[in-house]
C-alpha cells in the first residue's frame, strides 16, 4: 500500500471562535529591492547577450589612404625649365590642379560625412532592435514565471479549500448524528 | 514552426540563417577602366602640339606666344581629364562604401526579422507550455473537488441512515 501523500499547504481546522484578522497587506513591494514578504518571481533584469550587443554596421569614415587617393589630382604640367613663360604655365596648371583637388576634397568630405551619419543611424537602429528583442524575451519569461506561480498558488489554495470544506461538513454531520442519538436517548428516558 | 528537426529547434542555423551573402555594387573594373581612359586622355591632351597652329600670318604661326598658349590649353584640358579620373576614383569608393553600408543594413534588418521569428516561435512554445501546466492544475483540482464532494455526500448519507434507524 502506497504511503499517504503529505498534506498540501500548512492547513488545519481552526478552533476558537472568530479568528483574528490578518495583518494589513500594506504597500506593495517596490521593484529592484528584495522583499522577503513578496519574493521576486522570474528574472529581474533584461538578459544582455554574452559579449554585449554587437552590430554589423561599420561606422568608420573612409580610409585615410583612400581619401588621399581620391583628392590627389595630378598637376598637368611640371616645370623643369626657367624660361620666361615657364613659371606662368606651371602656375596655371597648379591652379587647375588645386581647384580640382579642393573640389574633390569637398565632394569626398561630403560623402564621407553622409556615409558616417547614415551608418551611425543604422547602427543605432540595429542595436535598438536587438534591445527590443531582449526586452520582448524578458517580458515573455517574466510573464511565464508570474503565470506559473499564480497557477501553482491557485492549485494549492484550491486543495486547501477542498480540505477545509470537507472537514467542516464532516463535523457538521457528526454533530447532527450526535444530536440525533442524544434526542433518542432523551426520549427513552 | 518551420521544422521539426530538433537540431534547428533552439538555434539559428540553416532554418533561421540570413540569406544576404555579400555587398552588391557596380563592377569596380568599370571605374578603373574609366579612370584609365581619363588618365590616358589627360596624357594625350597634355600634348600641346595638337593646339599648335601652323597656319596664319606673321609671327603667330609657330611663334613662342602661340606655343605658350598651346601649352596652357593643353595643360587645362589635361587638368580636366585628371580631375575626371579622380572623380571616377571617388565614384568607385563611394559606390563601394554605399554598397557595403547597404549590405550591412540589410543583413542587420534580416537578422532582426529572424529574431522576431524566433521570438514568435518561442512565445508560441511558451504559451503551449503554460497551457499544459494550467490544464494539469485544472484537471487535478477538478478531480480533487469531485472527490471531496463525494466524501461530503457520504457523510450526509451516514447521517440520513442514522436518522432513519432511530
Amino acid at each position: 500500500m502506497a504511503a499517504p501523500r503529505p498534506q498540501v499547504g500548512n492547513w488545519k481546522p481552526y478552533k476558537g471562535g472568530k479568528p483574528p484578522d490578518p495583518p494589513p497587506a500594506g504597500q506593495g513591494p517596490i521593484i529592484g529591492q528584495p522583499n522577503t514578504r513578496f519574493p521576486t518571481v522570474g528574472p529581474t533584469e533584461i538578459a544582455v547577450p554574452a559579449g554585449g550587443y554587437q552590430s554589423v554596421i561599420d561606422t568608420a569614415p573612409l580610409d585615410q589612404g583612400k581619401r588621399n587617393q581620391i583628392t590627389a589630382v595630378p598637376v598637368a604640367f611640371q616645370s623643369n625649365r626657367t624660361t620666361g613663360g615657364d613659371p606662368s604655365r606651371a602656375a596655371f596648371a597648379r591652379a587647375v590642379s588645386d581647384t580640382s583637388r579642393n573640389a574633390m576634397g569637398r565632394a569626398e568630405n561630403k560623402f564621407s560625412t553622409d556615409l558616417m551619419q547614415q551608418s551611425q543611424k543604422s547602427r543605432s537602429e540595429d542595436l535598438l532592435s536587438q534591445k527590443q528583442s531582449a526586452a520582448d524575451r524578458f517580458r515573455m519569461d517574466l510573464s511565464k514565471n508570474i503565470f506559473d506561480t499564480d497557477t501553482s498558488t491557485r492549485y494549492t489554495q484550491g486543495i486547501m479549500d477542498g480540505s477545509q470544506m470537507f472537514e467542516t461538513e464532516k463535523r457538521n454531520e457528526e454533530a447532527k448524528r450526535t444530536a440525533m442519538v442524544m434526542r433518542m436517548i432523551g426520549g427513552l428516558l | 514552426m518551420f521544422s521539426d528537426d530538433p537540431q534547428t529547434k533552439y538555434r539559428t542555423n540553416n532554418t533561421y540563417a540570413t540569406t544576404f551573402t555579400a555587398p552588391v555594387g557596380p563592377d569596380p573594373r568599370t571605374f578603373d577602366k574609366a579612370r584609365n581612359e581619363a588618365m590616358a586622355q589627360a596624357s594625350y591632351q597634355g600634348n600641346t602640339r595638337q593646339f599648335d597652329t601652323t597656319v596664319g600670318k606673321g609671327i603667330a604661326a609657330g611663334g613662342k606666344m602661340q606655343a605658350f598658349r598651346s601649352g596652357l590649353m593643353g595643360d587645362a584640358e589635361a587638368g580636366k581629364a585628371f580631375a575626371q579620373a579622380q572623380q571616377e576614383q571617388l565614384g568607385k569608393f563611394s559606390a563601394q562604401s554605399a554598397a557595403n553600408l547597404q549590405f550591412q543594413e540589410r543583413l542587420s534588418g534580416e537578422r532582426g526579422w529572424v529574431r522576431d521569428l524566433l521570438m514568435d516561435r518561442d512565445e508560441n512554445l511558451t504559451k503551449e507550455r503554460m497551457s499544459a501546466y494550467k490544464r494539469y492544475v485544472d484537471v487535478n483540482l477538478g478531480d480533487y473537488e469531485r472527490k471531496i464532494k463525494e466524501a461530503v455526500a457520504a457523510e450526509r448519507r451516514s447521517t440520513e441512515i442514522l436518522g432513519g434507524l432511530i
